[in-house]
This record gives C-alpha cells, sequence and structure tokens, in this order.
C-alpha cells in the first residue's frame, strides 16, 4: 500500500510537471516536483520508499524525455539513497531539512547530468548551467519543498506512514 | 550472507544495468520500444486531457495576469507578424534561386512546392527539466511520423521528431542541447550559410562558414536545405554578432521565431515518398 502511494504520487506529480507546470514557469525555470517529491518521501520516510519513489519517478522520465534510458532512474535513485543517508544527521521537524536536503538533491541532480552527458560528447557552458539552470530551479525547489514537506508530513502522519524518526540512520 | 551486503550486492547489480541500458539507449533508436510504447500511448492520453485543461485555464488567466501587455492587441499583431514573414520569405527566395515558390500554400506556404504534405498534431506534454527541450505529440508511426521529420508551425521551424512510437513521438526542439541546424541569410544578395545550436544559454547560437559575409542584427535567417531539415524555413532573426579575431568564424546569436512556451499545436513535415505511399 505505502509503496502505491508513493509511485501514485510520483505519477501524479508527472502528470502535473509535464502539463500544468508548464504555464507557472519563472525566468524560464520550472520547479522539478520530481526530485521535491522525492526528497521528501526520501527524508519523511527513508530508503525504501524514497528508492520507490526514484524508480517510479525516474522510469516515467526516462520513458518520455529521456535522450537515453536509465538515465533518470540512475540519476534519482543515487539522489534517494544520499538523500535518505544524509537525512540521518539532521532534525526531521526543523523547517532547514527540507531546504538543505532539496538543494543537495538538486546540485546532485546537475552534477550526474553534466557527467553523464560529458561521456556521452555533449558541450556546455558550466556558468551558463550554474546562472540559468541550477541556481533559479534551486530557489523554486527549496520554496516548493519547503510548503510540500510540511503538508505531507500532515498527511503522512494521518494516513498512518509512520515516520523513520528523529535523528536517525536507518 | 548478511543483509548489508545483499543489498550492497543488489544496488551494484541495478547501477550496471541502468548503464549498460544508458549506453545501449543513447542517441534514441529512432523506433519506441513496445514497452515504452505501451506506457507512453495510456500516459499520453492522460497529459493531453491536462494540457487541454491547462490550455484553457491558461488562455483565461494570463490574459487577465498580463493585462498590460495588451494580449489582445499583441495576438493581432503576432497573426499580421505571420502574414509579413511568409510574404517576405516568399518574395526574396523567388527573388534569388527560387521562382517557382509563388504557390506555396500550406505551412508557411513551402510544403507543397517541395512535394511535402503536413500532419497537424496537439502538443500532449512538454520536458519537465530545463536543460532540454523536448515535447510530446499524439501522432505516431501509424499515422506516418517518423523520425528525423521536420516539426513546424506558422511562425517557424520548431525542432525535429526524435523517436516515434505507434501513437505518440518525441519532438526535439531546435533551442535544445542536441540540436544543430544548417542556416542560410534570407537576404537577396548574401545567401551565406552556417550553423546554429541550441544550448543551455537563452536563444541560439552558431557561427556563418564564410568569415567575410555581411551579417548585421535584424537579419532572418532559414535553413539551407543541407542536413536533414529541408529548405526555407524560418529559423530566427539574427540578434548579435561577434567577431573574434582569434577564430576564423563571424559567430552570431538568433533569436528564435517560434515561442516554445506557448506551442500547443505544430505541423509535422511528411516527405514526399511518404506522402506517395498512404
Amino acid at each position: 500500500m505505502k509503496y502505491a502511494i508513493t509511485s501514485l504520487t510520483m505519477f501524479a506529480g508527472f502528470i502535473l510537471q509535464t502539463t500544468l507546470l508548464q504555464h507557472i514557469r519563472i525566468f524560464g525555470v520550472l520547479p522539478n516536483l520530481a526530485i521535491v517529491l522525492l526528497v521528501v518521501f526520501s527524508v519523511r520516510l527513508k530508503m525504501p520508499m524514497g528508492i520507490c519513489a526514484a524508480v517510479a519517478g525516474g522510469l516515467l522520465q526516462d520513458i518520455f524525455f529521456s535522450p537515453a534510458f536509465g538515465i533518470y532512474t540512475l540519476i534519482y535513485l543515487t539522489v534517494a539513497f544520499s538523500v535518505s543517508a544524509l537525512s540521518g544527521n539532521f532534525f526531521e521537524e526543523s523547517s532547514a531539512t527540507p531546504i538543505v536536503m532539496i538543494a543537495f538533491a538538486t546540485i546532485c541532480q546537475y552534477f550526474m547530468m553534466i557527467v553523464i552527458y560529458y561521456f556521452a560528447g555533449m558541450q556546455f557552458d558550466l556558468s551558463a548551467i550554474f546562472l540559468r539552470m541550477v541556481l533559479p530551479e534551486l530557489l523554486i525547489n527549496a520554496i516548493l519543498c519547503w510548503a510540500l514537506y510540511k503538508i505531507f508530513g500532515r498527511i503522512l502522519g494521518k494516513i498512518g506512514f509512520e515516520s523513520a524518526g528523529r535523528w536517525s540512520n536507518e | 550472507m548478511n543483509e548489508f551486503k545483499k543489498k550492497k550486492i543488489m544496488a551494484g547489480i541495478a547501477i550496471l544495468l541502468l548503464l549498460f541500458l544508458i549506453v545501449a539507449t543513447f542517441g534514441g533508436g529512432g523506433e519506441i520500444s513496445p514497452i515504452e510504447n505501451f506506457a507512453g500511448k495510456n500516459i499520453a492520453l492522460l497529459q493531453r486531457g491536462f494540457t487541454v485543461g491547462a490550455d484553457f485555464f491558461g488562455n483565461i488567466f494570463n490574459p487577465v495576469a498580463n493585462v498590460w501587455r495588451l494580449d489582445k492587441i499583441n495576438k493581432e499583431l503576432e497573426i499580421e507578424n505571420q502574414e509579413l514573414r511568409r510574404k517576405l520569405i516568399a518574395a526574396t527566395l523567388s527573388q534569388k534561386e527560387m521562382k517557382d515558390l509563388s504557390e506555396m500554400e500550406k505551412a508557411l506556404n513551402y510544403a507543397e512546392m517541395k512535394g511535402y504534405d503536413y500532419l497537424t498534431c496537439d502538443v500532449v506534454s512538454k520536458d519537465p527539466g530545463t536543460w532540454f527541450n523536448m515535447f510530446i505529440i499524439n501522432k505516431g508511426t501509424s499515422d506516418g511520423v517518423y523520425q528525423e521529420q521536420a516539426v513546424i508551425n506558422g511562425d517557424g521551424l520548431i525542432g525535429i521528431v526524435y523517436e516515434a512510437g505507434k501513437d505518440w513521438a518525441k519532438v526535439v526542439s531546435i533551442i535544445d542541447n542536441r540540436s544543430s541546424v544548417s542556416f542560410k541569410l534570407l537576404d537577396e544578395k548574401n545567401f551565406s550559410i552556417g550553423i546554429v545550436e541550441g544550448g543551455t544559454e537563452r536563444g541560439l547560437s552558431g557561427y556563418l562558414f564564410d568569415p567575410k559575409a555581411e551579417v548585421y542584427a535584424g537579419q532572418e535567417i532559414i535553413t539551407s536545405g543541407l542536413g536533414i531539415y529541408p529548405e526555407g524555413l524560418l529559423i530566427g532573426t539574427v540578434s548579435d554578432v561577434i567577431i573574434e579575431k582569434n577564430e576564423l568564424l563571424k559567430r552570431i546569436k538568433v533569436e528564435q521565431v517560434v515561442d516554445f512556451k506557448t506551442i500547443n499545436r505544430v505541423m509535422v513535415l511528411l516527405p514526399p515518398e511518404e506522402v506517395e505511399g498512404r
């Protein structure tokens, strides 16, 4: 049941991201709902749900928008692993936790994309990527993540999803 | 073997499998696999519903949100502008080398002359990221859409079909990182050619092969016909010319004519052999 709800949430996030959210680009940048939800699940529910969210979100994005199948799944799995592991060192109810985690996740995602596309022979301007993509997306993601982290915290508690616990390393 | 080791081995296998898939599928295979096809066909239907809804509400709220931009006047001017561009292309090309282009009737008044037909498609969904610029259309191989067919709208060139499924296809726009288009200047006397590419910066950037070619801001560029894009499709307007003494090329920045944020209907150009086969 938990896996089904996590996967369905990622699916709904993907549909919103590719349709409705296209209308609210800010300075040409979209909030990345997939990575935001991934961080929320990874921090709130830790490893198994984080991985479930990563696989669901990654596969959907790979089917439709990836230059090669598997890129987004690999990136999201790495982010889910890292965020789940790192979040054990943070106080779960702190408002800073989702912001630090989403900042890490966004940078980690772009870093992996740069490495993969570099080996694929693509050329890009690193400063332009940082200033025009990473930085604006990070700011928008941080706002969205902070809000969704609070909302999901309440919803998950109400529907019986137990948090992995404070200061937990599991 | 303890639980931790098992998890480590499983994670290792998953990473290796994903890396293998990435290497095996990079660059697109032309046709989409049956599993992707099944998923894409069904999800695309749902996405189309959301897109139609979003467009409907977007059309209602956007003019209100942008009241100072006088949306209505803007739209009228855009239509007038499109018409003038079509006339300009027809006039300029006919003067230089394509006298028989006067009968242009369809998209960009272009398709019929070249023996092309076009297929109107709806945009189902757009790339969720900011790195690439790809979108999904609701027509596929069953309608005659295949890899490397040009995609246009009334404004000009949009991109190219990247992969095609049975009832849907992926389109890479010309402002995408992976895009590269051969162009020529739309000028009565000067038909210099070059390459424009998409990238991380806004708009397109490129270069002219001839460093002595005369190019200035405001000049329009069209596809040259070299490579996969057919000749004569409007790409954009030169916004800046950069002359670097160390390089033997004249670099340009181009403002594309198509507004990629608002496209919701596009036309796929079907090559002559495809039209005959239908």
